[in-house]
């Protein structure tokens, strides 16, 4: 049995997760509104409240890489001097 | 049939409504005539999650109390065959690292405690050790080997009187070995009547209890026990549930708690209480199963134990609790989303529902100003200009902010502005005296500290006392751009200012001094700007390799350890309130982002129990 799923949630803000979730289960967001959820009950449950549609753990990096990747071309386009003060150039998100 | 009154002198008193517990409750009876039942406050098991612990626990040892054990060695995970070497400490909130073992070992016996334990014997390479190492809370160090080489025996008793029974020394396989360690060197006791490995048990050289295992033949589960009186040994109560591997915590063989292991089938959940002659099963389970970890000879508190490891991630840790409190552990969970996306933000206000981000950027600068009341952020008036990376400490009603740059021409500010809660008040541009950028302020609008970041003299301090700004008494030894504080203007933390530093610096109103290092390297995170500098929480940030972290470390005046992670990584985000009660909001996490999160400590609440209904 895989350990996480993975789904697709826009995080509503205040009660999107409960720190009663946080102790029931893993739950952790990336880029694209993607979560990686523990997968026992509390958590497919979750997901399932939440609105979530289930991806595949391919199609979660996918979602990810396609938002990481336009943000690393808006950064490639900035001008020397913006980018002199951004963050940074975005890394590479990886799902573990 | 007595009653209640001819039993205990007095009459049960009746209240319309439970009365405000506390301790003093313990053993009180009281009618709640509202809800028609009589109730209590008496003692009940739980188990519960914590921080997770740094590194995969997987046929580790493990010794000490619940706030301060050791957990050490292991297969790790991937299993590492000749075992790692990897050491942790747990305070009850968290985790930081310890010194590496000499040598890697897998079901290691254990004793002792988290500044004075022990670690022998262990699965190998050649197969079985008979190493032993002493742990001075820094460090390892190799001591007189065990005179019978062998791993997943039982260990108790401390540093200076430890001992380790039973075990796989291969050929036998299942053991009655028993060895008492002085301090120095081990000596033959007396053997144990059933050879057994991968047993458990608790106590100490004088009294002490090995419970269940597997026996021969072929790896047999047993639910026998055997109590050593500190002359002989005699068989004890049968567990309920047969299991190897459990883990067992209590001061001797009256008093043990026994808990995970395998059974047959699969991982054991069950926990169960010993009272010097019958085991009971309790009604706590633990969350996840654990099983093949030790917890030694320190671990000598059957009300109060600790465990790591579990499948899926083996950092799980969990906290079995029997008192009167229920316990809820630490978590973040979900706010009220910004209204305005943005990161490199100003974050102040020492509570969750008076909290305040002003500023930043996304990406150009912004003046804006967003109060959070709690469970929704709301846009006020702007702040003078837009700053980029201010500097920002106070309260809702008397915030600081200041420095900073706009993006994306970078002109660092020399000035400063004062909130009142409703309007702002900017100084005269060049207030500051320096360039200040990336600084971090600590202390109150009229009591502020300023370390002033990136901007030449970088190791300035200043002091502001609600009108103006005057050098402060002494520099810091190192630049702190891009840190975090808290604290005030007397007595301060700063910290977090590199990712491949893990510097901490205390201040205490004259001079500056080293403080316990970070967990690990990052900087641009945030942290709780209300708590005093000997209860710190910092949070989010970046590490070496630019990837915006979820972690989340405290400090207790000497030393930082992990907390549970946030749920979204970012870095450049804003941070309100106090270690127990926070708020992370806002940062960069690839793009900006208008996420808050809320962070609730580890609470402890009196509970009353009904004891019958009307």
């Amino acid at each position: 049995m895989a350990h996480f799923i993975y789904g697709v949630a826009e995080n509503t803000g205040k009660g999107f997760f409960t720190a009663e979730d946080r102790r029931k289960f893993f739950l952790r967001g990336y880029p694209a509104n993607v979560w990686m959820v523990g997968n026992n009950v509390d958590g497919a449950m979750w997901l399932a409240e939440k609105g979530g549609r289930e991806k595949t753990k391919a199609e979660a990096q996918a979602l990810i890489d396609a938002e990481v990747q336009a943000n690393q071309a808006a950064w490639d386009a900035m001008s020397d001097e913006d980018k002199a003060n951004s963050p940074g150039r975005p890394t590479d998100v990886i799902l573990p | 049939m007595a009653d209640y009154a001819d039993i205990y002198g007095k009459r049960v008193k009746v209240f319309d409504s439970d009365p405000t517990l506390d301790s003093s409750y313990e053993g009180q009876v009281w009618y709640n005539s509202a809800t028609g039942t009589l109730k209590s406050v008496v003692a009940f098991a739980a188990w519960r999650s914590s921080t997770n612990a740094p590194f995969k626990a997987v046929a580790a040892g493990a010794t000490g109390p619940q706030t301060a054990n050791l957990v050490f060695g292991g297969y790790g995970n991937p299993a590492t065959p000749s075992g790692i070497t990897t050491t942790a400490e747990y305070n009850g909130l968290g985790w930081t690292a310890g010194g590496a073992m000499g040598d890697g070992r897998n079901y290691i016996g254990s004793a002792g405690t988290q500044t004075a334990g022990l670690g022998f014997g262990g699965l190998d390479s050649p197969p079985r050790s008979a190493k032993t190492e002493e742990y001075n809370g820094t460090s390892w160090s190799e001591q007189n080997d065990l005179s019978n080489a062998r791993g997943q025996g039982v260990g108790t008793g401390s540093q200076t009187a430890g001992m380790y029974t039973t075990g796989d020394a291969g050929p036998p396989d299942y053991s009655v070995y028993v060895e008492n360690y002085d301090g120095t060197s081990w000596t033959n006791g007396t053997s144990n009547s059933l050879g057994r490995r991968v047993g458990s048990g608790n106590g100490s050289q004088t009294s002490a209890i090995i419970i269940a295992g597997h026996i021969n033949p072929s790896d047999t589960l047993t639910a026998l026990t055997e109590e050593w009186n500190g002359s002989s040994w005699s068989s004890g109560g049968s567990v309920n549930t047969a299991r190897k591997g459990g883990m067992a915590a209590g001061a001797n063989a009256d008093s043990s708690v026994f808990f995970g292991g395998t059974a047959a089938p699969g991982v054991s959940t069950a926990t169960e209480d010993y009272d010097g002659s019958t085991w009971a099963t309790s009604s706590a389970t633990m969350s996840v199963g654990v099983t093949d970890n030790q917890q030694g000879g320190g671990s000598t508190i059957n009300t109060a134990a600790i465990v790591v490891g579990g499948s899926p991630d083996y950092t799980q840790t969990q906290e079995y609790n029997k008192s009167i409190n229920t316990i809820t552990a630490a978590a973040w969970a979900s706010g009220g989303n910004l209204g305005t996306a943005r990161r490199q933000v100003g974050g102040f206000g020492h509570t969750t529902t008076t909290a305040v981000c002003a500023c930043g950027q996304n990406p150009p600068g912004l003046s804006n100003v967003e109060e959070y009341n709690g469970s929704s952020w709301s846009e006020v008036n702007n702040a003078p200009m837009a700053r980029v990376k201010p500097f920002a400490c106070g309260v809702l009603t008397a915030g600081l902010i200041g420095g900073g740059e706009e993006g994306p021409s970078p002109a660092s500010y020399q000035s400063s502005a004062e909130y009142d809660g409703t309007n702002w008040t900017a100084s005269p541009s060049s207030a500051l005296g320096q360039n200040v950028n990336s600084g971090t302020a600590l202390g109150i609008q009229t009591a502020a500290l300023l370390v002033v970041g990136s901007e030449s003299p970088n190791t300035a301090v200043k002091y502001y006392d609600g009108s103006s700004w005057t050098a402060g008494p002494a520099a810091t030894p190192t630049s702190m751009a891009s840190a975090s504080g808290n604290g005030t203007q007397t007595n301060g933390l700063v910290y977090g200012n590199s990712p491949s530093q893990t510097t901490t610096l205390e201040w205490d109103g004259s001079s500056w001094t080293s403080g316990g290092a970070l967990t690990s390297g990052r900087d641009r995170g945030a942290e709780a700007v209300g708590a005093p500098s000997t209860a710190a929480l910092y949070f989010g940030g970046n590490n070496p390799s630019s990837t915006e972290l979820t972690a989340t470390e405290g400090y207790d005046g000497t030393s930082w350890s992990s907390r549970p992670n946030m749920a979204t990584a970012r870095r450049g985000l804003g941070g309100a309130g106090v270690n127990t009660l926070s708020l992370a909001f806002g940062g960069y996490t690839g793009s900006d982002t208008a996420a808050t999160e809320e962070f609730t400590g580890v609470t402890e609440t009196v509970t009353s129990k009904t004891l019958t209904t009307g």
